[in-house]
């Protein structure tokens, strides 16, 4: 066997391997061997016939198929020996056949990735102001009224926001009944929202575009629905009102399509939101162990400030990470982010199985090509794998270690975070399956305290983590799970850490008002 | 009867392809007509080997059955022979 080495970028290696034809012919044969034992072939039994026999009848492309099936992963094995290299992941080695006489294989094989932190003693992340915005504060205190607003019922017009109680009676232009309810319920919502809602729809039509063409006549012609409830605007309770809806050739009940069907509508009840006034009662009412509208106020800006804080710690860490990235020496091979953009891909296909969507039914829905998701979350993935491989040269070059209580206490937290309620926290089996993820835990965090600590002086909110009394005694310390999120890949695996999984899952959505309003309160 | 009108095909069977490794003896279906001394003949002058025994037998065709009616397939003569030693047909090795 004769190899050919030649280095390429980004952490690859290509290995040329030339096989001797007597190595080929006995695999071959070997082939041979165990094909002949799956065929009928006259005049033999079964594994007994030559070898030119079996040749002749699976055809040469066959064996010589099966033969490197067998060949390949020795020749790999001894290849990457003799070169001397140490592949990133043998899953990742893409090999192809140059030719067949005489036999050349051609490997090309992604090495680890190779780290040299820069000399970062100089660098400088200067802080920036996490200042709570009052108009959050305040949007709080009004999703807060909204929550406890109270239902009352009207003797007016009905307008929008109210909830007005009706019957309705549909008859077709013959007379005919086709529709017959009572204490129906509706909402009344702005003009708007109601296009809002449309535009939502279509957005999630499957054949959007082939439906706006269809539609395209009736864009002026309000929904069915939407009618009702327009006709609905401005009536008092016990008024009786008759309107004529129009439906649309496209109606999912094909007996009301393209038809005019006359509602008479009876409204029985108007019911309106009142807002409940801020002071100190409503303090008490909304929270227990407050008694003022400023105590509130200041609770609230309180928690947003910590948020604040927490999320200025990230930026800066990661603006540390970055940095050092930049002025630092980072090589790694496509198959280190390939294998990172996987894991997100697989991630979104297990969010997704509980919904009975495969990843190819949501790949239709989207109008994505595997490539165009892979495309996706490249960037992010390659960002992610990068600042692993800092914190990891890091924990490297600092011999930054995890002692035996810190290993403790972090299975302990995975124990409580995982929800594994059937095997003990001491159980040995448990404690042998997560302890590298512990240690993986215990020593990322030092790491990234570590180099917090280092570049800004400052001490840095995981430290109260990593202290375990001291963990015990902040309850309100900003905790992990507001972490920034880095990728931690072992090089030996080819395995993104579960802080990957934190990065690829849809992370809380901040923007919804409720949740926000019960967090900051 | 010409050599190739005597000399029909070679018989490859595991117990032929054993015949030949081990007892230089080499398997043909012939003509049904064919005497020994013609497919001596024939094996010597389309091989160029020497054939030191010819053993001949002729194969009943096997009883067929096509829905209710059976029939017969042809009989058939099968020639063992056997080459001097030293001598070889490589051709036979390549079937």
């Amino acid at each position: 066997m004769n190899i050919q080495i030649e280095a390429l970028p980004d952490r690859e290696v290509k290995l040329i391997v030339d096989v001797d034809q007597a190595q080929l012919d006995s695999k071959m044969r070997e082939a041979a061997r165990q094909e002949g034992k799956h065929l009928n072939i006259p005049g033999f039994r079964r594994g007994r016939a030559p070898y030119k026999q079996v040749l002749r009848a699976v055809g040469a492309e066959r064996l010589m198929e099966r033969a490197l099936e067998r060949m390949v992963p020795q020749l790999l094995a001894d290849a990457i020996k003799e070169a001397e290299i140490e592949p990133y992941d043998l899953n990742a080695i893409e090999s192809d056949l140059l030719s067949v006489e005489p036999l050349q294989l051609q490997f090309v094989v992604p090495l680890n990735p190779h780290v040299v932190l820069g000399d970062f003693s100089g660098l400088s992340v200067p802080a920036e102001d996490a200042m709570v915005d009052e108009a959050e504060v305040e949007e709080t205190i009004e999703t807060l009224r909204r929550q406890h607003a109270e239902t009352v019922a009207v003797a007016g017009a009905a307008q929008v926001g109210d909830m007005v109680t009706y019957d309705r009676v549909g008859y077709l232009m013959d007379g005919s009944t086709v529709d017959e309810q009572s204490d129906l319920q509706s909402r009344l919502i702005s003009e708007e929202d109601w296009e809002a809602m449309a535009d939502a729809e279509d957005e999630l039509d499957d054949e959007a575009s082939a439906d706006e063409t269809e539609r395209g006549d009736e864009e002026h012609e309000p929904w069915p629905p939407q009618q009702i409830d327009v006709a609905l605007l401005g009536m008092m309770p016990n008024q009786v009102k008759e309107v004529p809806v129009v439906y649309p050739v496209s109606w999912h009940d094909k007996a009301l399509a393209e038809r005019t069907v006359l509602y008479r509508l009876t409204v029985t009840g108007i019911a309106r939101s009142v807002l409940p006034e801020v002071n100190d009662d409503f303090v008490r009412r909304v929270v227990e162990d407050l008694d003022s509208v400023e105590a509130l106020r200041d609770r609230i800006r309180t928690n947003f400030q910590m948020r604040a804080d927490g999320r200025e710690h990230d930026r800066r860490i990661e603006a540390i990470i970055d940095a050092i990235a930049d002025m630092s020496e980072v090589e790694y091979p496509d198959a280190a982010v390939r294998n990172l953009v996987y894991f997100q891909i697989n991630n979104i296909a297990k969010n997704l199985q509980p919904y009975g969507i495969t990843l190819n039914r949501y790949m239709e829905i989207t109008g994505q090509t595997l490539e165009d998701l892979e495309d996706a979350y490249w960037e992010e993935a390659e960002q992610g794998l990068v600042r692993s491989l800092i914190v990891r040269q890091y924990i490297e070059d600092y011999k930054v270690e995890a002692t035996e209580a810190e290993i403790r206490r972090a299975l302990a937290d995975l124990h409580l975070e995982h929800g594994h309620e059937d095997v003990g926290v001491d159980d040995p089996n448990y404690i042998q399956s997560h302890y590298h993820q512990a240690v993986e835990r215990v020593v990322s965090r030092k790491a990234l305290s570590e180099l917090y600590e280092r570049v800004t002086g400052e001490p840095s909110p995981f430290r109260e983590e990593i202290d375990e009394e001291a963990a015990s005694k902040h309850a309100a310390a900003p905790t992990m799970d507001d972490a920034p999120i880095i990728a931690l890949a072992p090089y030996d695996q080819g395995q993104p850490s579960s802080d990957v999984v934190a990065e690829a899952a849809p992370s809380e959505d901040e923007t919804m008002a409720e949740g926000d309003a019960e967090r900051a309160t | 009867m010409n050599n190739y009108q005597v000399i029909l095909r070679p018989v490859v069977t595991e117990k032929s392809m054993d015949q030949a490794e081990w007892d230089n003896q080499y398997t043909f279906e012939v003509a049904l007509r064919a005497n020994k001394r013609q497919i001596k003949e024939a094996v010597e002058a389309l091989f160029d080997v020497e054939v030191t025994n010819v053993r001949t037998m002729v194969m009943k065709g096997k009883t067929r059955r096509w829905g209710r009616n059976f029939y017969s397939k042809s009989d058939w003569k099968k020639a063992v022979v056997t080459l001097a030693e030293g001598d070889s047909i490589v051709e036979f090795e390549g079937v």
